[in-house]
């Protein structure tokens, strides 16, 4: 079975949470190579809403939890052209379009915005629609109130979820690949005035 | 006693004798001299009866048989208890607004799915079928008769018409957490959705100790976000 239908499935059998974990989804999962979890993630960015994406990643953190560095970059590049913008409004509130900046700075914990504004692979027009969109909706798409967190994961998701988030925060701050999630109004005051 | 006994031979015409009994058994063993003295009664007996049939996991309820037990008629005349409960919601329900559809005439999304109406059993949301009663934020809409849909994408779950509320919600085992008016379709004003939760307590659920997440848009047109406590 591919990793897109594999996405599939897993998306069929939604609500995901630890009640209603499947052990042949997770074996399926665990066969994958990191390329493929990084389509499959790619995939339900894509293609489905963003509550789901959170049960995704919640629920099976092996999806993400031996990505490198390479590998977070490469999943942010693949989420670019980001098909939904700014100028969509309200209307897609609840896109996944932009949840690898929602798994890393909201729930990692970690600021994945100096590598995009950086990065000479993302078109100068992406960016400054990028901006767009961190300016107006970021502050409440990119950001997951910790305490809203902490519960989510108690109710819902199994404890080693915490595990493998701490975890991946040290590696990616160890390795010096992102720095620590900022405020919004401290992002806007950083990249605002060089990307407009 | 004797009169439950006499009545119990009725029930081969109902429905399965071996299920009735061991229904009835149960509920006699189980429950208190108001739940007996309301069965020793024919009108109470046959409400039972029904419920048994059509809603077992009601049959106890001693609100649901007094209210079955004062509408056997009604409920003959509709054609049975699910088609009156329908009627009875409809005609019970007393709509607080209508939000409208932003985006009327766009298309059904594909993807669109319901994954059931929601049953109100003790402040909570019963199970659904194959999908549980535990879910971190799942699209629902409460349409103008009254129906809390649960499912995905709010302009399917809403028929693309206006409902009386539209977002997202969390629940625990059935226990709602968290109402928030997190829909494209329908973005609720903060007025609007500051009468979730009278609305949701309308349906019977039990709103005490959730929050209310609202999303909404300030002059500058930034997203902004308010949360606030429910304590009713």
């Amino acid at each position: 079975m591919s990793e897109i239908e594999l996405a599939k499935q897993l998306y069929a059998s939604s609500p995901l949470n630890r009640f209603r974990i499947h052990t042949s989804m997770k074996e399926k999962i665990e066969m994958l190579s990191i390329d493929q979890k990084m389509n499959l993630l790619v995939f339900s960015f894509k293609n489905y809403d963003r509550s789901y994406n959170i049960e995704l990643c919640l629920t099976y953190t092996i999806l993400w939890r031996d990505f490198n560095g390479d590998n977070w970059k490469r999943l942010i590049l693949e989420m670019f052209p980001r098909k939904v913008k700014f100028e969509e409004g309200v209307k897609e509130i609840n896109t996944g379009f932009y949840f690898d900046i929602f798994l890393l700075n909201g729930i990692i914990g970690v600021s994945p915005f100096e590598f995009i504004f950086n990065e000479f692979e993302i078109h100068v027009k992406e960016k400054k629609e990028f901006l767009n969109y961190l300016k107006f909706y970021g502050d409440v798409f990119f950001y997951y109130n910790e305490r809203e967190l902490i519960e989510d994961i108690v109710n819902y998701y199994e404890l080693e979820t915490f595990v493998d988030i701490v975890k991946m925060k040290e590696y990616i701050l160890t390795n010096l690949i992102f720095e620590p999630s900022m405020s919004h109004s401290d992002l806007l005051n950083r990249f605002e005035k060089d990307n407009n | 006693m004797k009169k439950i006994v006499i009545l119990f031979f009725v029930l081969y015409s109902c429905f399965s004798y071996s299920q009735c009994l061991k229904f009835l058994m149960e509920d006699l063993a189980i429950n208190g001299k108001e739940f007996k003295a309301l069965v020793n009664e024919n009108s109470g007996f046959k409400a039972w009866q029904v419920l048994a049939e059509h809603a077992p996991s009601l049959r106890t309820d001693l609100n649901e048989l007094n209210l079955v037990s004062k509408n056997l008629e009604a409920i003959e005349k509709a054609g049975g208890y699910t088609k009156w409960k329908g009627l009875y919601k409809a005609r019970d329900w007393k709509s607080i607004q209508h939000i409208a559809n932003k985006f009327p005439t766009e298309e059904m999304p594909l993807d669109g799915q319901l994954w059931g109406i929601a049953e109100i059993e003790s402040g909570y949301i019963k199970q659904m079928a194959s999908k549980g009663n535990t879910f971190n934020d799942v699209d629902f809409v409460i349409t103008t008769n009254g129906e809390l849909k649960i499912g995905k994408k709010h302009h399917f779950l809403g028929n693309a018409s206006s409902v009386e509320a539209a977002g997202t919600i969390k629940t625990v085992n059935g226990k709602l957490k968290k109402i928030s008016n997190s829909s494209g379709h329908y973005f609720p004003t903060v007025d609007e959705t500051n009468k979730f939760p009278e609305i949701f307590r309308q349906l019977g659920i039990d709103t005490k100790g959730a929050s209310l997440e609202i999303k909404y848009l300030d002059d500058a047109g930034n997203l902004k976000t308010q949360t606030k406590f429910i304590t009713e």
